[in-house]
């Protein structure tokens, strides 16, 4: 006789052969993308035999109603036929103490018409599709109790499947009643529209039904009064008005991926008076205009499909760590700062045309931002910040931007500067960042103000030369390029040629080899000159001439590239190009 | 979770960590649970899902296999709920049900598909303790009854087992399992 072990070892053979080959669970490994995306992931539609079944059913059910049968006649036949078909248990499997199928449709129309208000009419209206299922039914444990399923449909023509989502005029309902004590355990009403028939569920008491559908998606695409009514309906009753659900958590995100950000600049200009109600409106909220300027991105939404006009407010305190970019730390602050609370979205509704609030909604994209996946040497600041926390970021900010700056004066290694950073971010509470031991911040100072002594003076950035003329060196005027690169580019000496007689040579070799039309065709046209030294002397006249002369430099697809070196004695024939011809030097 | 109750910073690494070491022997659970293949690998998705939505609320106070058992089982026991399943089952019959390529292993073939084909509660009550190696105490938590009620369960799963296989009853030992 086999041992228990040997019987495990066979039994899990067994289960291997029978399960047969294991499928790649590689697309598991998305599922922290996917889990804010999506509140479920929806199991896959199969067409069920119910399925066929149902429609089957629903066939009967419209003969015997051509044939004038009472609705009571049609149930029986209905519930005759599918225990004959095998669909429902065999009525043996119920016990004397448990409810009849006529009974198991009376608790059920009661429930609906106490839940909803359903009128009875409309219920007779509907035929009725019910489901027994004997005791332990589950095959997994023995505590669950029979049950009747009671569904009441008038669709005739889709599958009576939970999983559509078109449920007609009238929608239908489903309710499931402990066979033994009668309890019904599930009562729910679907409909295609919930919100024309809220005041009937309103009037019965089903508040929470109503407010859990307030803050769908579903919601703000309603009518702008009938919003303004349910929120007021609402926040008279009570309940929160500003809705955080999920679903609209991710309808908001969703949109802001969409959104044109505008520069609070460009907003601070704009005379529209529902960004100003907006911003009065976040005022309310702790989030006055002089933090917004500061850190806020602001974007106007006229018309977001919604049947309201929207305005958003998206924070973004990312942007705030850029300094950190402009030192030593670069590489340093690529993975250290890469991700830091958001405050979230806002977004202001009002109705259209209206600077009339009707909702302020607020999606704290911390909650997702948890969500996301966090790559392994990445680390997270606090996830609890609000409005109030802003003042104390911006002053962390400055203490910490002067610590990487004595650092860099100090020249430590990248190690030792990443543990006095970290040691920081831990001093000033960050509670999600690894570091041995905060650092006194005072006391460091203290300890290292005589690094201040060998703090250069700031030098222009690369990206800020990039944020203020364009990507394109080659549209940069000459003094910035000097500027950045002294080793390859220096103004003309005294006695050398100019950049304006270097732009006269290249426009009249143009006209020359390409006629007047050259530069007819590129119209309001714009000459950019850079003279790139050939000679590591600065006395030396050795350079190349690299004249460009476009239409439009931020959309350099139409014009000409002229080149020609000078040199002590002679300069070389201009070379003409067309602009695409040529690289961005 | 780190010590503290802290959220753990990376939860995608743990949920990696699950996957690799319980993704085959949970699919095989659903399989055998639900006869299904394609809903068995369904079944993974969502457990796998809420496995990860819980990873905050998961506390270490069962073993990570138990938990993640335990969130198998609720999802077959949700999908079996679903309309189109259960009422397919109705419909089909276990030899009737898409098998999967044969094994090459002929014999375990045979067995497994004995097990597939013992009622619900026997079957599974087989496959946790069999099968994912849990105590009698541990398949009672997971399926809400007693360790002596397993412990019947599984001399019943056995004896059911060895009339369907027939030949040689000594293959499927009869002893009951000793309680702890």
């Amino acid at each position: 006789m086999m041992d228990d072990r040997m019987l495990r070892d066979r039994i899990h053979r067994a289960v291997e052969a029978y399960g047969g080959a294991v499928p790649d669970p590689a697309a598991l490994r998305q599922i922290p993308f996917r889990a804010h995306e999506k509140e479920n992931i929806r199991m896959k539609q199969k067409l069920s035999t119910a399925a066929v079944l149902m429609i089957a059913l629903l066939l009967i059910t419209v003969t015997a109603l051509a044939v004038g049968l009472t609705v009571e006649e049609m149930w029986q036949q209905s519930f005759d036929r599918m225990r004959t078909t095998g669909w429902i248990n065999s009525a043996s499997d119920e016990t004397q103490a448990e409810i009849t199928l006529e009974e198991a449709v009376s608790i059920a129309r009661r429930a609906i018409i106490a839940k909803y208000g359903t009128p009875e009419s409309e219920l007779d209206a509907m035929g009725v599709y019910p489901s027994y299922f004997a005791r332990g039914w589950d095959g997994l444990t023995d505590d669950y109790p029979s049950e009747w399923d009671i569904y009441f449909s008038s669709r005739t023509d889709v599958e009576l499947d939970l999983d559509h989502t078109d449920y007609g005029p009238t929608g239908e309902y489903r309710v499931y009643i402990n066979a033994e004590t009668k309890e019904v355990t599930y009562c729910h009403w679907y409909t295609n529209d919930f919100w024309s028939r809220a005041q009937r569920i309103w009037d019965c008491g089903s508040y929470d039904e109503v407010h859990w559908h307030y803050g769908r998606q579903q919601f703000f695409a309603l009518p702008a009064e009938q919003q303004a009514y349910w929120t007021a309906q609402l926040a008279s009753s009570g309940y929160r008005v500003i809705a955080e659900d999920e679903r609209l958590h991710e309808a908001l995100l969703t949109a802001a991926t969409d959104l044109q950000f505008l520069p609070l600049s460009a907003i601070a200009d704009n005379e529209d008076a529902q960004v100003r109600a907006a911003w009065e409106a976040l005022a309310e909220r702790g989030l006055d205009p002089d933090l917004l300027q500061r850190f806020a991105y602001v974007a106007t939404i006229p018309d977001w499909q919604t049947g309201t006009d929207n305005v958003c407010v998206h924070y973004s305190y990312e942007l705030e760590w850029d300094l950190m970019n402009k030192g030593f730390l670069h590489n340093l602050s690529d993975w250290l700062f890469c991700r830091v609370t958001k405050l979230g979205l806002y977004m202001v509704s009002f109705e259209p045309g209206t600077t009339r609030v009707i909702a302020v909604t607020h999606v704290p994209i911390s909650e997702s931002h948890r969500q996301e996946p966090v790559t392994e040497g990445s680390l997270l600041t606090r996830t609890d910040w609000t409005a109030d926390d802003l003042t104390a970021f911006d002053e962390a900010y400055r203490l910490l931007d002067r610590a990487v700056r004595r650092m860099q004066a100090a020249v430590l290694p990248l190690e030792e500067q990443e543990g006095i950073v970290r040691s920081f971010l831990r001093g000033l509470g960050d509670t999600y960042i690894e570091a041995p031991e905060a650092v006194d911040a005072e006391r460091w100072f203290a300890e290292t103000s005589e690094w201040d002594t060998r703090i250069p003076a700031p030098a222009m950035t690369y990206e800020e030369f990039t944020d203020r003329y364009g990507s394109d060196e080659r549209f940069w005027p000459m003094e910035v390029l000097c500027r950045l690169k002294p080793e390859s580019y220096r103004m003309p000496l005294p006695g050398e040629t100019t950049l304006e007689e270097a732009a006269r040579i290249a426009l009249s070799h143009l006209v020359c080899t390409g006629g007047e039309e050259a530069l007819t065709a590129l119209g309001d046209y714009q000459v950019f000159c850079r003279r790139v030294s050939l000679s590591g002397d600065p006395g030396v006249v050795d350079c190349r001439w690299e004249v460009f002369i476009v239409a439009d430099p931020a959309n350099p697809v139409h014009g000409y590239n002229i080149t020609w070196g000078e040199w002590e004695d002679h300069a070389d024939e201009p070379d003409v190009r067309h602009i695409t011809e040529q690289g961005n030097g | 979770m780190e010590p503290g109750g802290r959220r753990e910073v990376f939860p995608e690494h743990t949920l990696n960590k699950l996957i690799s070491l319980y993704y085959t022997p949970l699919f095989h659970l659903c399989c055998m649970i639900l006869r299904d293949h394609a809903a068995a690998e369904d079944a993974m998705q969502e457990t796998f899902l809420k496995a990860y939505r819980g990873l905050d609320a998961f506390r270490g106070d069962a073993s990570e296999k138990t938990w993640l058992t335990s969130i198998a089982l609720n999802v077959c026991r949700d999908m079996r709920k679903s309309a189109w399943f259960r009422h397919m089952e109705r419909r089909v019959t276990p030899e009737e049900l898409p098998i999967p390529a044969p094994a090459q292993d002929e014999e375990a073939l045979a067995l497994g598909q004995a097990i597939a084909k013992l009622p619900e509660k026997y079957r599974t009550s087989v496959l946790l303790y069999y099968y994912q190696d849990m105590t009698l105490q541990e398949c009672a938590i997971l399926l809400k009854t007693t360790p002596s009620n397993i412990s019947k369960r599984l001399a019943r799963a056995r004896e059911m087992l060895r009339r369907q296989l027939g030949a040689d009853p000594q293959e499927v030992p009869a002893k009951e399992v000793t309680l702890p």
